[in-house]
């Protein structure tokens, strides 16, 4: 497959990327989005790290989920296989990001997009291979992307520049699964997702069993009236990854609800960072993390609502809780709202405390021992947020998940 | 069943128990009755087995020793506490909740734990006599629950762990007449010769419905007069300042 590009646009803006890049660097503990980042270790302890060129890969088909779903199976960051069920076959398209280039050269800049974070612009600089998925209509059945990683890509680095569309009046559920096989890897996925008009996507992510490598997950978004998205991540045994996403809630009635839940413990860390832009009036945007740390690990949740002046009748709100079960763990909560309209709602919440004594007691008073109880309030705590999710299969996955790791 | 002997409690400096004692035989019903701050809802907490208080004495539980005993294994050799206050668990859904308690209990007894379909089938039997609706069964453990739910509620575990020894702390607190008489007979339906109840209570009220085979007074971290349940009565209209006096 070929993933090499001349198109002149796309090249110019990879150049501007790696020049922007170079003059920055890249990021470092005096950058004040970047600050309590544990990737910046990493990358600068592996500075060298060789460019991955992708080529045939071997799916692995053991991490298939046995329900009835559309597939997409990328390996190192290529599409390498679809299997579409139905009619949903002729709701979809699918190729790589290089033919969507070809197809469309022009207005290709809204791609490269964010260029003062310096892991984007190395993205936007670097990133060969990724995908195009667009949406044409309502989807009868869940989409999974298998994200794979092999051993191919150990001690490499590998770019992906993804783009999602959402036509007008369409609906689709995308949940992404990773699997990755490497050592002190660093791979960058960029995704932009455009939701037209009247148009919904559901996004839900297990980010699970990924200690040894560097994962930077950056999302833009830019939502049209009454569009709506919704997205869920799940981390658990994670090191060195961070979930960044921007949203532009750019016309009337469109909508933003984010879920996040964590369960981190040993020296594992995971970071969220959430911005979001009200541009338009109306527009509605709903963020909730809840997040379990144990032993010396350690969670970031910057999380920003900025409201343009035109943005009236704004609904913002944002609750973010954690349990710290020792000592030694960190948590660290930056709420920030910015804003320049004067009829809106907005609220912002962060706690962080120990288990709750009170609930220990009223559970072993009811003979529960206090591993079971602990477990209860636990998984309890973190079901809160996934009662949220609006997709009742994947609700109810979410909760089989949770009640798995919790015991 | 329960004999507390020279049981003193304290929290850093503050004395709240000072030499108490009381003996409970199978089968009888027990009230303690005081002021505010007299140590009531201590004792009840220090019985279930709370963390965070110092505690000296014994605490004898058919005729073992359970001072050193975790809350949890205390519930499970039969105390049960009703809580003055029921805490309110987000996330932790109440059929889970009933049936994990259930099967610890049953467990700790060598009894068959239940699966599912027998659970269910027993928490709404139960929960009918209670007038506690389904829903409320696949609700997050009190919360949202109004104060007559979340009493209801308690007398609800009361009745499926089926306790030796139940401790009712101010069970009758913000009910109002009628949620008070259902949870009542609730409790009534529970009396038996082998359960012994322990009621702790500011008022009379009720008591006109559970009726006490003893009344303590309980001021100031001691029992100051035991009697039967027509001392219940007469608090009704002294109140506790003679008691107080006297100390």
């Amino acid at each position: 497959m070929n993933t090499i590009t001349d198109i002149k646009e796309v090249s110019e803006l990879r150049a501007l990327s790696l020049n922007l890049f170079n003059k920055h660097g890249y990021p470092t503990r005096k950058d004040e989005d970047w600050k309590q980042s544990q990737l910046n270790y990493f990358l600068e302890n592996n500075k060298q790290l060789e460019i991955y060129k992708t080529n045939n890969e071997t799916i692995n088909e053991k991490v298939f989920e046995n329900f009835k779903h559309n597939k997409i199976i990328i390996v190192n960051g290529l599409v390498q296989k679809t299997d579409f069920i139905g009619k949903d076959k002729d709701k979809l398209i699918i190729t790589t990001i290089d033919e969507y280039y070809k197809k469309n050269n022009k207005n290709l800049s809204k791609l490269f997009s964010n260029k003062k974070n310096p892991l984007v612009a190395v993205n936007n600089a670097l990133a060969k291979v990724g995908f195009y998925l667009e949406i044409k209509d309502n989807l009868d059945l869940p989409i999974i992307i298998y994200h794979q990683y092999n051993s191919k890509i150990d001690q490499k680095q590998l770019h992906q520049k993804n783009y999602i569309l959402i036509n007008k009046n369409s609906k689709a559920s995308v949940y992404e699964k990773f699997t990755n096989e490497n050592k002190k890897t660093f791979i960058s996925i960029n995704t932009n997702i455009d939701v037209e008009q009247n148009s919904q996507i559901k996004n839900y992510i297990l980010n699970s069993n990924n200690t040894e490598n560097c994962i930077y997950r950056f999302k833009k978004l830019n939502i049209a009236a009454s569009g709506n998205y919704e997205s869920f991540i799940f981390s658990n045994i994670v090191k060195t990854i961070r979930d960044e996403v921007e949203i532009n809630l750019n016309e009337s009635l469109s909508e933003c609800y984010l879920y996040y839940t964590q369960f981190l413990k040993d020296n594992e860390d995971h970071e969220i960072k959430v911005k979001i832009n009200h541009l338009a009036e109306n527009t509605q945007s709903y963020q909730f993390s809840k997040s379990i740390i144990d032993d010396t690990a350690k969670g970031v949740y910057q999380g920003k609502i900025f409201v343009d002046q035109i943005a009236q009748k704004t609904n913002g709100y944002q609750l973010i809780k954690s349990v710290l079960l020792s000592d030694q763990c960190t948590f660290h909560s930056k709420p920030e709202l910015e804003i320049y309209a004067d009829d809106v709602k907005c609220s912002h919440g962060s706690s962080s405390t120990s288990l709750n004594k009170d609930e220990l007691f009223y559970l072993m008073a009811r003979g529960i021992t206090k591993i079971q109880a602990k477990k209860l309030i636990i998984q309890g705590f973190l079901s809160e947020v996934i009662d949220k999710i609006s997709d009742e299969y994947f609700k109810n996955y979410f909760l089989m998940k949770t009640e798995d790791i919790v015991s | 069943m329960l004999s507390i002997e020279k049981l003193n409690v304290s929290v850093g400096e503050k004395n709240i128990l000072k030499d108490f004692n009381l003996k409970i035989g199978k089968g009888e019903v027990h009230a303690i009755m005081g002021p505010n701050g007299s140590g009531k809802s201590t004792l009840s907490y220090v019985l279930a087995g709370k963390d965070g208080y110092e505690v000296d004495g014994k605490i004898m539980f058919k005729n073992e020793n359970i001072i050193e005993l975790e809350a949890d294994e205390r519930a499970q050799k039969g105390i049960f506490l009703a809580f003055q206050y029921p805490i309110e668990i987000p996330g932790v859904f109440m059929n889970n909740f009933l049936k994990t308690s259930l099967n610890a209990v049953k467990k700790a007894k060598g009894e068959k734990e239940v699966d599912l379909v027998e659970f269910l089938s027993l928490v709404k039997q139960h929960a009918k006599k209670l007038g506690i609706k389904d829903e409320q069964l696949s609700r997050a453990l009190n919360v949202g629950f109004s104060g007559g739910e979340k009493k209801r509620n308690e007398v609800l575990q009361m009745s499926l762990l089926e306790p030796d020894l139940a401790i009712l702390d101010e069970t009758d607190s913000g009910l109002d007449i009628d949620a008070l008489k259902v949870v009542a007979d609730g409790v009534n339906a529970l009396r038996s010769p082998n359960r012994s109840f322990l009621i702790i209570t500011h008022y009379q009220r009720l008591l006109d419905y559970i009726k006490p085979d003893f009344v303590h007074v309980m001021v100031n971290g001691t029992i100051v007069k035991t009697g039967c349940s027509k001392l219940a009565q007469e608090l009704d209209k002294i109140g506790y300042k003679e008691f107080q006096k006297a100390i």
